[in-house]
């Protein structure tokens, strides 16, 4: 640092971390690492006899260690080649060698070619070499986030053209600073971006808003695609390994994320969309992305006033539970930001619609039900250990602590299936700012939306 | 019902007389068209279904070598600052040590600094003390860290503890 000769005495399996720091501030990728000190070195009162052992390895990270890298500029791999007796042979072989380098995620694999990463650049009329993560590339190791990147990708995971202009907003979403990616991918908390997706564009490119929204499901395939797609970007560009470039400790539904589309067919009169909160209009196609790291489904009755309001009690009671990533950032919390996002309410239609019919709720009325019945109590705060990041926030001591600042910042959006006996909370990490973008679609997007209707049937009438 | 061709690879590497797959690397090899072999109709051996069949048999493999010619997915990166060289030696330097304030670097830095002065008599250790410290404080873009070791005349620094 300041053009000052620097080792770090790093532990057993941290190399690749410690490289990815410094590939983030425009460092090559190999960091100064000379060796690698057992990790039972590092905990309270360890035998530091390895350190006494290897102190010419500490020396020797100033005086001996050479970069393989020492120009400065932009470097791009090669391509590769892989052969095989046959095509099956060869697609194996190339998996084979993908999981070896670490470029898959356990799943197989289509071969990125030149000819399949063409067909899906024609999602786009931008130009293959348009980077689209900001300088830094995608964190922390650096990667650049080109048009023709994220071809690459989604030609992995079966992709197709209209998915491009969608993955382009994506990307840009989550690596935009304000989202600070350099925490979320790399935490101990296991984050995921969950993506919402408003506008006409989400039917046509065939996403769920309805049944099985966050799983897999052939009629809707788009954010089983997209969502794979996010993951390998954050793996392969952004260094995202586990136990290496990300130390989340669990990495639940990391295989595909969450992206799914809002049910706006069923949002009630009156009642904004997450995009028209947000400042977009309805025939915008807007891309919203948030950090998510649980989930909880809650079952419920409705359809009267009370059992409307005893659904809203389950949802507040999750709300309200022991979850201090809601107080991660504390620069975050504050009144007046509408990017702040503790969580999202998913609310099926047939409920929504429901406390508009029965309760007479705008969405406010919601927001602030909800708001006032999620407090932690102080109680609780000092059991779990929370106190002083409770205090850090500004909030006074000795009373019960709220979800958001303001009941305002509540995040509602309506989706699920039609049957709506369920309700689901996912709750955030407050390590950055909800951040949308508008996705931007070729001229030719009609004619390949007919291409998506020969290729694939008519759309699903099921939302 | 279409007639289908099944075969099992154990089968085929049988017949063709082949050891087994081999996966050949060339990482900086020449481009080469991505070849996909078609099965030949004209040579492919009738199969007749019969309620038993689950599987058929093949007098003749049809299948040739195929080499496939991908993207890195790594994507590229831009370099824009370059690792310093190194010192020759350390006598005579200033040594800097930078602190996380974790995973015991509270006693492993003593314990260099210690090793370090008894090897280079003549080396000066400032210790972490000196600079910011702590995890909060030295991950801070522009936490002035850098002008810290420069006033002290630091000529290598060591940072810990990553863990």
């Amino acid at each position: 640092m300041a053009g000052i000769p620097t080792m770090v005495l790093t532990r057993q399996g941290f190399t690749q971390v410690v490289s990815n720091a410094f590939a983030g501030f425009g460092f090559p990728s190999d960091g100064p690492v000379v060796y690698e000190f057992p990790m039972e070195m590092f905990v309270k009162g360890s035998d530091l006899t390895p350190l006494q052992d290897n102190i010419d390895k500490v020396i020797a990270g100033l005086t001996e260690w050479t970069p393989k890298i020492t120009e400065k500029g932009v470097y791009d791999p090669d391509m590769v080649t892989v052969e095989g007796e046959d095509y099956r042979s060869a697609q194996e072989n190339l998996n084979l060698l993908f999981l070896r380098n670490q470029w898959r995620d356990g799943f197989p694999v289509l071969p990125p070619t030149e000819d399949q990463v063409k067909r899906i650049l024609t999602g786009t009329n931008l130009d293959p070499s348009t980077e689209i993560s900001p300088e830094g590339g995608v964190v922390p190791r650096g990667g650049i986030a080109t048009v023709n990147s994220l071809a690459v990708i989604l030609a992995m995971v079966g992709g197709r053209p209209e998915h491009l202009p969608v993955l382009i907003a994506i990307v840009k979403a989550i690596t935009d600073p304000r989202m600070l990616m350099q925490s979320w991918n790399a935490t101990t908390c296991s984050v995921i971006p969950a993506v919402i997706i408003n506008g006409p564009i989400a039917k046509q490119i065939r996403l769920g808003s309805g049944y099985g929204m966050l799983g897999p499901d052939p009629l809707h395939p788009a954010g089983q695609i997209l969502g794979r797609a996010i993951r390998l970007i954050q793996q392969d560009l952004g260094g995202a390994l586990p136990g290496n470039g990300t130390m989340a400790i669990y990495g639940g539904m990391r295989s595909t994320n969450a992206v799914f589309a809002e049910d706006e067919e069923g949002t009630p009169e009156g009642w904004t969309t997450i995009a028209e909160e947000r400042g977009y209009s309805r025939d915008q196609n807007i891309v919203t992305v948030t950090e998510i790291n649980s989930m909880q489904n809650c079952i419920w009755d409705f359809g009267t006033e009370q059992t409307n309001n005893e659904c809203l009690m389950k949802i507040a009671s999750q709300m309200g539970a022991t979850n201090r990533n809601r107080w991660s950032h504390p620069d975050m919390w504050k009144a007046d930001n509408p990017n702040l996002c503790s969580g999202l309410f998913l609310c099926p239609r047939g409920l929504a619609q429901s406390l508009v019919s029965e309760n007479n709720y705008s969405k406010g009325d919601v927001k602030k039900f909800l708001w006032d019945n999620s407090f932690m109590p102080w109680e609780e705060v000092v059991a779990t250990g929370q106190t002083e990041v409770v205090l850090e926030l500004g909030l006074p001591e000795g009373e019960a602590a709220p979800v958001t600042p303001t009941p305002e910042q509540v995040k509602i959006m309506v989706a699920g299936g039609d049957q709506s006996g369920h309700g689901y909370w996912m709750a955030a990490v407050v390590q950055g700012d909800m951040v949308s973008t508008e996705i931007e679609l070729p001229p030719n997007w009609d004619d390949m939306m007919k291409q998506a209707e020969a290729d694939w049937g008519p759309l699903p009438t099921s939302h | 019902m279409k007639k289908t061709l099944s075969l099992t690879r154990r089968k085929m590497l049988q017949l063709t007389g082949t050891v087994g797959a081999g996966a050949l690397l060339a990482a900086c090899a020449p481009k080469v068209e991505e070849t996909v072999a078609p099965v030949d109709p004209t040579v492919a051996p009738t199969v007749v279904p019969t309620e038993a069949a689950a599987t058929a048999v093949p007098t003749e493999a049809a299948s040739a070598p195929v080499s496939l010619t991908v993207y890195n997915p790594t994507g590229s990166f831009r370099v824009t600052q370059t690792f310093v060289p190194r010192l020759d030696t350390l006598d005579g330097k200033t040594i800097a040590f930078v602190s996380n304030d974790s995973w015991e670097a509270d006693r492993t830095f003593p314990l260099i600094q210690q090793l370090l002065q008894e090897r280079y008599p003549t080396a000066t250790i400032i210790t972490s003390d000196n600079f910011s410290h702590g995890t909060d404080r030295i991950t801070v873009a522009n936490s002035g860290l850098g002008e810290q070791l420069l006033e002290a005349g630091a000529q290598a620094a060591i940072v810990g503890n990553a863990g």
